[in-house]
């Protein structure tokens, strides 16, 4: 019964997703929550016609994730269809925070049933083993693609990339920053300058800004010393140095800095939607690649509701409707089918982007990563 | 010591009379219960399975990395700067405002604390973000100042020391102001009068008899700013840059980002221990019981 649902939430999503092409992105969620509440209100009344009021008293799952706009499309693409299908309530707990998975864990009291997990914290979940394993017979491994199972119990999610955008009203010709090398080029590119203060990613764009090209064999592991000799040539054009996801994008709306380096999604966020004079370079883009997955938590309270609803989140209808809603590119391929041209062109995965970008090695981050966020700390603030 | 010095009731019945002569202290304690508890609770509790979670797993090894490496006593030294900075701007913007308070008239005053409390009620978050929008590169500020001619190229107002101090100071000047005015408003004001009556010019006055009279409630005012300037992590982290790191970023760093809570805890630890000390110094010099005791006395 709950394949039959979930066959018709994805149809209800193909038809959405097929009449709202050309909508913003705006446009789009209004018309995908639309369709939501009203196939809602169709599946209540049958409920009502055929006495089965059991459905909404169901157990919900669980699930932790980051606030805002990030939450809104969490919440449009996947929890709220397939809640209006299955009758499971979806509770969304926010921020989201690694560590307080892992002290439920630890306390033996895990209350999150279903977490999708954010770059280096998903072979941090697998080295931990806070996961359950996955049952098969309930996610249909045929909707996915081969890329979203590579980790044997956790289901492909999302791929984002961390890129630079450069102002396109101080360089509105061809000659604008295309390269690392440009950002550090001060003297060719004048302006001030951000960068997100975390050694993953800072560093991977120091050494291509020096001439290790963007391919990971090349790059892994790093060398430490050149890197931080690199960072030395550019520390003191960084106007300032970002922590959070919604500050660079309050940089390029406020035109604080001339070259930002930014999480492609907010990227496109304010260039689409908030008007933000800026341009995309995909050339070197950090890639996260199909890193990031949605596990089940060992030991939560929900495992069925988890199980059933991780068949859900990786199919390819709700990774597009994502996709529209903040432009993180789906790990499923299929997805693609429902995306256009002009759209597909601003996600990591679009073939053309991941083949300029530089894969990042995350289980060489997993050894390096507490050292060097020292390391990057101290050096940062000398 | 606040217990012993409550004000003994009197008993309503024979029964009330006697409990209260065998224990003096029960009505003081019963009613300090619900608040003892809830430090019990949501203080002491976590603040001790910290201490613990800080020595259990590798000993005192935490606390040496600390102490070994330069960057914790860099951002320990930069928080208590920071601090420092936050409560004299505090002060030298809010005495003014609370003394204007005292003298107004009650209309007036109760238009002028509501201008002063208003933005206390905005969040944290949305009035550091104002600040970004004011100090901004294209900002009001800059745009008025290369509009004018007075400089060709915009300032640097954001991401430094000044643009920290600036967003603290603004969230903690009503704090400020309304401790303050709560000290100034039980100062006698015939004691001023009687100092001007004999001649004493009115700075004079203010200086030798309002100003003394005061600073209970600046001292007061003081360590309420430090300690809640102490623990601020929002507004360096949008407003500054990385001098300006706070010990409370850093402490989440290690927590949330490097998931090494001892090596967090020893930190929380010592920031504990260096907060009680300064206050201990404090207390020694200011008198903290005479000013927390309030006028009574």
């Amino acid at each position: 019964m709950a394949d039959k649902e979930t066959q018709f939430a994805l149809e209800t999503f193909r038809q959405v997703l097929a009449q709202t092409r050309r909508l913003d992105r705006r446009g789009f969620l209004r018309r995908l929550g639309q369709a939501a509440a009203g196939s809602a209100l169709l599946s209540s009344s049958f409920e009502i016609l055929a006495g089965g009021a059991g459905l909404a008293a169901e157990k919900p799952v669980t699930t932790l994730g980051w606030g805002g706009a990030w939450q809104e499309a969490m919440e449009t693409a996947f929890f709220r269809p397939w809640t209006q299908k299955t009758g499971v309530p979806v509770q969304y707990i926010a921020p989201y925070d690694f560590n307080k998975i892992r002290a439920m864990d630890q306390a033996k009291q895990q209350q999150v049933d279903v977490i999708e997990a954010g770059s280096i914290d998903t072979p941090r979940m697998i080295k931990f083993g806070l996961n359950a394993p996955l049952d098969f017979s309930v996610i249909d491994k045929s909707a996915l693609s081969p890329g979203q199972l590579r980790y044997g119990n956790a289901i492909g999610a999302i791929t984002l990339s961390t890129l630079m955008v450069y102002n396109k009203k101080k360089w509105p010709g061809d000659d604008h920053p295309k390269s690392w090398a440009d950002f550090w080029d001060v003297k060719r590119f004048p302006g001030p300058r951000s960068l997100q203060r975390r050694c993953l990613t800072t560093m991977e764009a120091a050494l291509m800004a020096d001439g290790v090209p963007a391919d990971p064999e090349k790059m892994y592991p790093l060398d430490v010393d050149r890197a931080f000799k690199k960072l030395d040539e550019i520390k003191p054009h960084i106007k300032t140095w970002w922590s959070s996801g919604t500050e660079p994008q309050q940089f390029m709306q406020d035109e604080e800095v001339d070259l930002c380096m930014v999480w492609n999604g907010r990227a496109s966020d304010s260039i689409n939607n908030r008007h933000a004079p800026y341009e995309i370079v995909w050339n070197q883009a950090l890639y996260n690649g199909d890193i990031e997955a949605w596990f089940l938590l060992r030991n939560c309270p929900n495992p069925q509701g988890g199980m059933k609803l991780l068949d859900f989140v990786g199919r390819a209808e709700p990774q597009a409707a994502f996709a529209r809603a903040l432009y993180y590119g789906p790990t499923n391929l299929k997805a693609y089918d429902y995306i256009d041209e002009k759209l597909a062109k601003q996600l990591p995965s679009y073939p053309d982007n991941a083949k300029v970008s530089l894969l990042i090695d995350y289980n060489w981050w997993l050894d390096h990563y507490d050292e060097l966020t020292l390391k990057f700390e101290n050096w940062i603030q000398s | 010591m606040t217990v012993s010095t409550l004000p003994a009731y009197p008993a309503r019945s024979a029964r009330l009379k006697r409990i209260s002569a065998e224990y003096p202290h029960a009505l003081g304690l019963l009613l300090l219960a619900p608040m003892l508890s809830w430090i019990a609770v949501f203080f002491i509790f976590p603040t001790a399975w910290m201490i613990w979670q800080s020595f259990s797993e590798r000993g005192l090894q935490p606390y040496a990395t600390i102490l070994t490496s330069a960057i914790y006593l860099k951002v320990l030294l930069t928080t208590l700067k920071i601090c420092v900075i936050t409560t004299v701007g505090c002060l030298i913007l809010g005495y003014p405002v609370a003394y204007v308070l005292t003298t107004a008239r009650p209309s007036t005053r109760a238009v002028l604390l509501i201008l002063v409390v208003l933005p206390y009620w905005l969040d944290f978050i949305v009035r550091s973000y104002s600040w970004m929008i004011l100090l901004g590169r294209h900002g009001l500020i800059n745009q008025l100042v290369t509009g004018l001619g007075i400089s060709s190229t915009s300032l640097p107002l954001l991401y430094n020391l000044f643009s920290v101090s600036i967003g603290m100071i603004q969230i903690l000047l009503p704090l400020t102001i309304l401790t303050l005015f709560s000290t100034m408003v039980r100062i006698d004001r015939r004691l001023v009068d009687a100092a001007t009556i004999h001649g004493a010019s009115p700075w004079r006055a203010f200086r030798t008899v309002f100003l003394p009279l005061s600073l209970p409630g600046v001292y007061a005012a003081c360590l309420l700013l430090f300690v809640s300037a102490l623990g601020f992590y929002v507004t360096p982290a949008l407003l500054g840059g990385p001098e300006q790191t706070m010990i409370s970023q850093t402490i989440m760093v290690i927590a949330s980002d490097l998931l090494d809570w001892p090596l967090a805890s020893a930190a929380g630890v010592l920031l504990l221990v260096v907060t009680t000390s300064l206050l201990v110094l404090y207390s020694r010099f200011f008198r903290l019981d005479r000013m927390l005791g309030g006028m009574a006395r």
